[in-house]
Formats: C-alpha cells, sequence, structure tokens
C-alpha cells in the first residue's frame, strides 16, 4: 500500500525530531495504543479520547480522564505514566502535531507523563507548518485555554551544549496515524 | 559551537530567509507603531477573558505587583520558566523579600540558580558552565555522594527533583515570546516542557513580559515561528510551542499543597513592563532595539562574545552587543556604557539577525550618547581625528617616526591610556596627495572609464604607496584617475561616538562625491571601512538630519566601489586592459569584516586570481580583532590580540605573503603572526607589464 506522500514525509520528520510514528488501519488501533502503554499504568485520557476508556479497561489498564473531579485526578497525576490525546492538525513539514485543550484539562495528559501517545487521523495531517498555524488561526476560539504545538520529545542542550531528549515534559512521544479507510 | 553553525546551516537550507527576514521586520514595524492601539485592546480582551492585567511603568512597579499579588492569595512556592523580563526587574529578589521561595525551572536557569550566578546567554543561559562543575554542584547543592556523569542522568535528576516542586506551586511564572492582542494570547516557545507544567499546574499562571511583544493577529506569529527556532538552536520548531488563552476552566487541583493559597479559582495575570520601551519606541534611533526577539543568534557570532562570555560581555541581564541596547533602553545607561566599547562593529551579527536590527549602529549611537553625557576622553578625541592626526604629523615626520617607534618614549602612550606594546603607525612624509599633485594627472588615451580615488587619512598619510599602486594599476586597467578631495569618511569619529563630527563630513562627501559622480566619476575606495561608511553608513548617520537628502545618498552608494571590487569587474564586463605578467608565489588573503558584510568577500582573492601562476588561499572571513583603534587601547588590546588568534592560526597555516585590505588589519595581523602584510593591488602593481 502506497502510502500518501504527505504522511510519509510527516512520520520522517517526526522520526528527525525524535518521535515515533505508527501507521494503523483502524481496526488495528486500540492494539497498538494498548500496547504503547501496558507498561506505563495509569494512562490520562482527555474527554476526547475518554472513549478508549472501557475498552483499556478490558485489557486491565486503568483509565483517568483530566477532566474528572480533582479527588480523583489528582492521585492519578503523580502516577500515571502514559497520557493519550487526540489532535487538530499535523504538519508534515515539521512533524509538528497541534494538539488542543480538548474539552478540558487535555494539556495536562500531553506535558505530565513520561510518554505521550497522540492519535491522528491521516486526513488531518497538512503538508506545511504554515497551514496547521492557518487552522490554528480559524479555530482559535475553540482551543480555548491551551493549544500546543508540539516536535518531538522535550529536550534540552543545556549542559555543554550536549543534546539531551527528555527533560520535564515527555520522554517519548508517539504519533499513531490512523490511515484513512479504503487507502 | 561549530555544531551550532553546521545545524544552523542546515535548518536554514531552501528557505528564504532574505524575504522572511524582511517580513518578520514589517510585522514588527508595524506593529510598534501601533502599540499603544495593540496595548489597549489586549487589556480589554485579557480582561473580558477574566484575566488580570498590570501594566507596569517600571520595573519596580512589575516586580511590587507580582509580589503583592503572591503575599495576598498566601502563595509559598513559585515555578518559574525561563524569562529575561523577569530578569530585568529582579522579580526573584521582589519575591523573596516577601518570603515567597522561587525555583527556576529551565535546565540552565536551575543551573545558574543553585550557583548563585546570573545568565550569560539569551538562550543557553548556563553556557559558561561545563559539565564537571554542573555535576560538583548537584553534588553539593543536593547533597549527593555519587552523583550521576552523563548529561542525560543529571537531566532525569533535575526532573525528579523539580516535579514535585511542580505539584507542589502556588503560582507559576513564565516570559511570552509573543502576545497576541486581539485575542489576548501568550505564546511561548520552548523545548524543555517545564513552561507547560509552569503554566498548568499551580492555579496562579503570572505571564510577565515587554510591551513591545506585542502583536495584532494570530497569523502574525506564524512567520516568526519560522526563524525564532532556527535562528536560536538550530531547530525547524522547538518542541513546544504553547498558545494559552484565557483561564483554563477546570477547577484548581489541590496537589497536596500544604500551604494556605487561598485560590477558589484559577488565575491568569499578564503583566506588560514598559520599563523605558515606551521612551524607545518614540526614539527613531533607539526604537530598531525593541524588535529583538531575543533568539541570540548575534551571540553565537560575535567574536568578542564568544571570546570573553556574557558576564564580561553584557549589562544584567542582557547579554552582548543587542544587550548594550537593551540596557540603555530600559535605563541601565551605566552598564550600557561600561559594554559599550566591547563591540567592535564587525557586522557579523546584522546577517544572522531574524529582524535585521542594524546592531554595530545601534552602538554607535550609545556611544556617541554616553560622551555626550560623561565626556570624551583625550584618547578618543585624538583618535576621532585621524585626518588632524595626519595633517600634523606628515610634515615631521623625520622627527616624529622615530619618537612614535621609540620604545622608551611611549610614556605619552601610557597616559593616553594606549597600550605600549602597539607599534603606532608611522607617518610619511610625502602623502598621496604631494605625490599625484608632483607627478600630476596621467594622461590615459581613450580611457574606458573616469574615476576619482577617494582618499583616506591612513592611505595618505601612513600608506601612501598602497594609494600609489591603486592609482597605477586603475590606470593601466583604462581608467582615467583623478583623486577626490573631500573629508574625512567618518568612521573614526564614529567610532568614538563624534557622530556630529561625522555627520558634518558625511554630509559634505554626499555632496562634494555626488558632484563627481554627477560629472560621470566612479568614487573608488582603497580602505574597506571607509567604503563601508560610503556605502552603507551615511544613511543611517544623516536619515535623522536634515542635512543630505535620501536620493543624494542613494546616487554615491550605488557609485561608489572597492579597489578590489571595481577591478573584478572591470574584467567581468571585459573593459580592463590590464596585462599581467606571471607571478609564480602564494597568497593567503584575510576577508575584511566589511567587505563581508558589503558582500564583496570574495574580490581580493578574485582579483588576485587574474594573477598567471599566482596560488591564492582564502581563509575563513575572521574578524582580525584590531577594528581601527580599538586594539590601540590600553583596556581592550589583550581582548584585541585575543580575537585575532583564530585567524593568525589559519593564516598560518599556509606560506607566502600575506594579503589584507584593511588598514588596522594590516598592523595587526602583522604583529600577530610577525609576517608582513601588503594590499591586494601593490601586489597586482608588481605584476604589470
Ligand atoms: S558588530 Fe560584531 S562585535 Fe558588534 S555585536 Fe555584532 S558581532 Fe559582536
Ligand atoms: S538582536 Fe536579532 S539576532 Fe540578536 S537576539 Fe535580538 S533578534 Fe536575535
Amino acid at each position: 500500500m502506497p502510502l500518501s506522500e504527505r504522511t510519509s514525509m510527516f512520520a520522517e520528520r517526526l522520526r528527525a525530531v525524535g518521535g515515533v510514528p505508527y501507521l494503523v488501519r483502524p481496526p488495528d488501533l486500540l492494539d497498538t495504543v494498548a500496547g504503547l502503554i501496558d507498561a506505563h499504568r495509569p494512562v490520562l485520557l482527555t474527554p476526547e479520547t475518554a472513549w478508549l476508556a472501557s475498552e483499556l479497561d478490558e485489557w486491565g489498564i486503568e483509565a483517568v480522564i483530566t477532566s474528572a473531579a480533582p479527588a480523583e485526578l489528582e492521585p492519578a497525576l503523580r502516577r500515571c505514566g502514559a497520557g493519550v490525546t487526540g489532535c487538530v492538525a499535523a504538519a508534515a513539514s515539521t512533524g509538528t502535531v497541534l494538539v488542543g485543550p480538548e474539552g478540558g484539562g487535555g494539556g495536562l495528559a500531553s506535558s505530565l507523563p513520561e510518554r505521550h501517545v497522540v492519535l491522528v487521523r491521516e486526513s488531518d495531517i497538512h503538508a506545511t507548518l504554515g497551514e496547521v498555524l492557518s487552522v490554528l488561526a480559524e479555530r482559535f476560539g475553540e482551543l480555548d485555554g491551551e493549544a500546543v504545538l508540539i516536535t518531538g520529545p522535550s529536550r534540552t542542550a543545556d549542559i555543554e551544549m550536549m543534546s539531551v531528549v527528555g527533560v520535564h515534559g515527555p520522554l517519548s512521544l508517539d504519533v499513531v496515524i490512523i490511515l484513512a479507510e479504503g487507502a | 559551537m561549530a555544531t551550532l553553525g553546521a545545524r544552523r546551516a542546515l535548518a536554514f537550507e531552501g528557505l528564504d530567509f532574505q524575504a522572511l527576514r524582511s517580513r518578520l521586520r514589517a510585522i514588527k514595524e508595524t506593529a510598534l507603531e501601533r502599540n499603544d492601539e495593540l496595548l489597549d485592546r489586549l487589556v480589554e480582551v485579557v480582561e473580558q477573558g477574566g484575566g488580570h492585567v498590570k501594566v507596569a511603568a517600571t520595573a519596580e512597579e512589575a516586580s511590587d505587583y507580582v509580589a503583592r499579588l503572591a503575599v495576598e492569595r498566601g502563595v509559598r512556592l513559585v515555578v518559574k520558566s525561563k524569562s529575561m523580563v523577569s530578569e530585568e526587574v529582579h522579580l526573584n529578589a521582589a519575591l523573596e523579600a516577601v518570603g515567597v521561595e522561587v525555583i527556576e525551572t529551565d535546565l540552565g536557569e536551575r543551573i545558574i540558580q543553585l550557583a548563585g550566578e546570573r545568565p550569560s546567554h539569551l538562550i543557553v543561559p548556563a553556557v559558561h558552565k561545563t559539565k564537571v562543575e554542573v555535576i560538583d554542584l548537584f553534588a553539593e547543592t543536593m547533597g549527593l555522594d555519587d552523583p550521576p556523569t552523563e548529561a542525560e542522568d543529571l537531566t532525569r535528576l533535575v526532573r525528579d527533583d523539580l516535579r514535585e516542586r511542580f505539584l507542589q506551586a502556588d503560582m507559576g511564572v513564565t516570559g511570552a515570546n509573543f502576545v497576541v492582542a486581539e485575542t489576548g494570547t501568550v505564546v511561548v516557545v520552548e523545548n524543555e516542557g517545564n513552561v507547560r507544567l509552569t503554566t498548568q499546574l499551580p492555579p496562579i499562571h503570572v505571564a510577565v513580559t515587554g510591551r513591545e511583544k506585542i502583536l495584532e493577529r494570530p497569523e502574525d506569529v506564524a512567520p516568526f515561528l519560522e526563524l525564532l527556532p532556527r535562528s536560536a538552536t538550530g531547530q525547524l520548531l522547538t518542541s513546544y510551542v504553547s498558545f494559552i488563552t484565557g483561564t483554563p476552566s477546570t477547577p484548581p487541583l489541590d496537589l497536596g499543597r500544604e500551604t494556605g493559597a487561598t485560590v477558589r479559582e484559577r488565575e491568569f495575570h499578564l503583566v506588560i513592563v514598559d520599563n523605558g520601551r515606551g521612551a524607545a519606541a518614540s526614539d527613531p534611533e533607539l526604537r530598531e532595539t525593541l524588535y529583538c526577539i531575543r533568539c541570540g543568534a548575534c551571540l553565537n557570532v560575535c567574536a568578542p562574545y564568544t571570546r570573553v562570555g556574557g558576564h564580561v560581555y553584557g549589562a544584567d541581564p542582557y547579554p552582548g552587543g543587542i544587550g548594550c541596547a537593551w540596557a540603555q533602553v530600559t535605563g541601565d545607561v551605566e552598564g550600557a556604557a561600561h559594554i559599550n566599547g566591547l563591540c567592535t562593529t564587525c557586522s557579523r551579527c546584522t546577517e544572522v539577525c531574524p529582524v535585521m536590527i542594524d546592531i554595530p549602529w545601534l552602538n554607535t549611537v550609545i556611544r556617541a550618547r554616553t560622551k555626550d553625557a560623561t565626556g570624551m576622553r583625550w584618547r578618543d578625541r585624538v583618535f576621532a581625528r585621524a585626518d588632524l592626526l595626519g595633517d600634523v604629523l606628515s610634515p615631521i615626520s623625520a622627527l616624529a617616526n622615530p619618537l612614535i617607534a621609540c620604545r622608551a618614549l611611549r610614556a605619552p602612550s601610557r597616559l593616553l591610556d594606549i597600550d605600549p606594546e602597539r607599534r603606532l603607525p608611522r607617518y610619511e612624509r610625502e602623502t598621496l596627495e604631494a605625490w599625484f599633485h608632483r607627478r600630476g594627472r596621467a594622461r590615459v588615451p581613450r580611457p574606458e572609464r573616469r574615476v576619482a580615488l577617494f582618499v583616506d587619512c591612513f592611505v595618505n598619510h601612513n600608506l601612501p604607496e598602497v594609494g600609489r599602486a591603486a592609482v597605477t594599476t586603475l590606470e593601466r586597467a583604462g581608467a582615467e584617475v583623478v583623486l577626490a578631495h573631500t573629508s574625512c569618511c567618518g568612521r573614526p569619529a564614529m567610532s568614538q561616538g563624534s557622530l556630529d563630527v561625522a555627520r558634518g563630513w558625511a554630509a559634505n562627501n554626499v555632496e562634494e562625491l555626488g558632484r563627481l559622480v554627477a560629472e560621470g566619476y566612479d568614487i573608488i575606495c582603497v580602505e574597506p571601512s571607509c567604503l563601508s561608511a560610503l556605502r552603507d553608513d551615511y544613511r543611517r548617520l544623516l536619515e535623522t538630519t536634515s542635512l543630505a537628502c535620501d536620493e543624494r545618498i542613494a546616487f554615491l552608494e550605488a557609485n561608489v566601489y572597492d579597489v578590489t571590487e571595481y577591478l573584478v569587474l572591470a574584467a567581468r564586463e571585459g573593459w580592463s586592459r590590464l596585462h599581467l605578467e606571471p607571478l609564480v608565489e602564494e597568497f593567503v588573503v584575510h576577508g575584511h569584516c566589511h567587505q563581508k558584510a558589503l558582500g564583496i568577500g570574495a574580490a581580493p582573492a578574485e582579483l588576485l586570481r587574474l594573477i598567471p601562476g599566482a596560488v591564492v588561499h582564502e581563509v575563513e572571513a575572521l574578524c582580525c580583532g584590531m577594528v581601527g583603534s580599538f586594539g590601540y587601547k590600553a583596556e581592550y588590546s589583550e581582548l584585541s590580540q585575543a580575537l585575532g588568534a583564530r585567524l593568525f592560526e589559519r593564516l598560518n597555516d599556509h606560506e607566502g605573503q600575506v594579503v589584507a585590505c584593511g588598514i588596522s588589519c594590516r598592523s595587526q595581523i602583522e604583529m600577530g603572526t610577525e609576517r608582513t602584510v601588503v594590499h591586494p593591488v601593490e601586489v597586482l602593481a608588481r605584476a604589470l607589464f
């Protein structure tokens, strides 16, 4: 199956910035996500990815949603090993994903855990960063709170200019690209 | 930082840098022109969204506001991400004074904080610390017997150490790279993820920023995201660019904070600092400082900065040549004056600045203001008048030269704070003008071009042989040569801060040389620094005056050439009549900073390659460090030689005759390499048939 040029470019650029792309067909999505987070429980979900909770339950993976009441959320924030978010749009030119607040506290799922898993529909991948920024500008109103462009895992070069991956944000970034049906 | 340079080159591949940076500049110019209006709009929008805005006229007002807020809300612990403006307003000190603990969370800033120091770079604040120093520091401050030794493990250590602080903090303080007036959005660019935790975990988020950061629409931010990361770290994009609009709708988390923070709802406070910016916006000479996006690209190419670092070359907290301008803008005139002398005006930074700030010009302007405020040293008065010095010393050169050369008699040097080790230039009895007058104008049959040689002070008095070689070579190429009897180009005066003197001369030269151009002459310079004054600086020098109109300046700019550039063009255009004999020799060519900045850096080597048999080695265009009178000044002499060290090494990689166009480069290289140096036209004159 030939991938669209845009998708393969996105995957290539994502790899270049230290992220890992996974190309899946819709029926294989759950297996892939569960595989990625299995060793990183519990998992933080956002209202947008909350639908995964019951499915993951079958795998015995505990999930907490970022819009949950503080009493439930707070202990999870200290223990969470992974976070799963969706994505508003992605840019092939830089390997970037744009993640919105996803209905409440979405940013916690993409910033606190060691592992961040992003679900991207192939149709949301745009050619350039400029196009993604236009999407951002157009949909500013609904992205109230925090919208963030994420390009690879957190990193630093503050000690002798040596590049180190994994500082305060996630140590790894996995992007699950959901291929268009029939592709 | 070689790796950064390489990464930078890769990151800019396939990008139209010039077009993009013109665009950024235009956006900044428009936004700043409308700054008052955009500020009003921003305040309104943020308040509508439930946020609070404080517009602080001074640094104290800004830090007091945050400190008072912390006290009112019962804040005990603040986590902070990197923010130059909060350093500028001394926020940490203000918070600590009211008993609040402040934790820097950016890795580099944390290292600096643990060491009790101040940042030395805009992007890499702890760039002056080695890994071993960091290991020792962590061992000591965290009480570790067996600290890790790899950068990765050291980083992880800080992650674990600070994670609980993020969860416990009552307030998070960030800066902002951009603020969007239309939507009230704060945009923060980062790599470590600490900004994201700082804005999301604590119940109160305070963003502290300068009023120059306001842009109108979200779309205006986009082109900056193309250039800021590329310029700062050589990345296509940083790991995170956060767009924070309004306050999150989720209730504040109570993460086991032991404090009495009394926050029921999340709060967002935007502190907009003026601290001299408003005044600078209406100051045509300083205004462009406000376009700075703090990317640090200028620092990475600046030889004095990379040599001595931000603690020496910096006015707290802003480092380097642009730091001098920021100090001036924010009212730290002493700090600005203190570091002003370190900018050698080599112009390397202007080539990389994503908003095209003319940093050397800002430094020149500030030098002039410092001089007006504190008076000028005698020595600098002398250096400013290269023209007078020559007029006085050339006629008495038989007497003056031995005095200048005699070490025992260099006591006056000491009095003037001139490095006694420096050999000052000799004065020739027969100036170039006198020689030309004695010889008379040469008749060139059916001349191809008519040129007027700009007689600069140094060639005229100190190195007339270079001028003679230029005249002869131009004539043999088929140009009829006259001398332009004008004023000094004004560069020596400019570099000592005597802008009014320089302006007078510039206006005079625009007039006189313009008249010659109108009569059909091309103007030729032998010294690249004079050329750069004529072709580059006059516009800036005169734009704020009514001494000369733009068209006349443009007229001169378009018709003035470097002698090597002109001879190369003559050969390319096919009108040159030069017949050159083979010279089977090796030449090592030093590229002049100002030639490089004017885009004619390749001309000297290309000219020498016209000589059959010549083997020409071009070395990387590094600043020689002499910079006119800079190297003579006792306080900079050592730095000046140190700046030249890399160039000397490169030159010494090759055998052969060293060739350089600049008069001051020549004396610096002769001192640093103990080899003789000649101008390319002197070589050409030897090869004339
Ligand atoms: S002109 Fe040269 S010395 Fe001055 S700030 Fe720029 S790079 Fe540094
Ligand atoms: S002056 Fe230009 S290059 Fe230097 S930090 Fe500011 S924007 Fe960047």
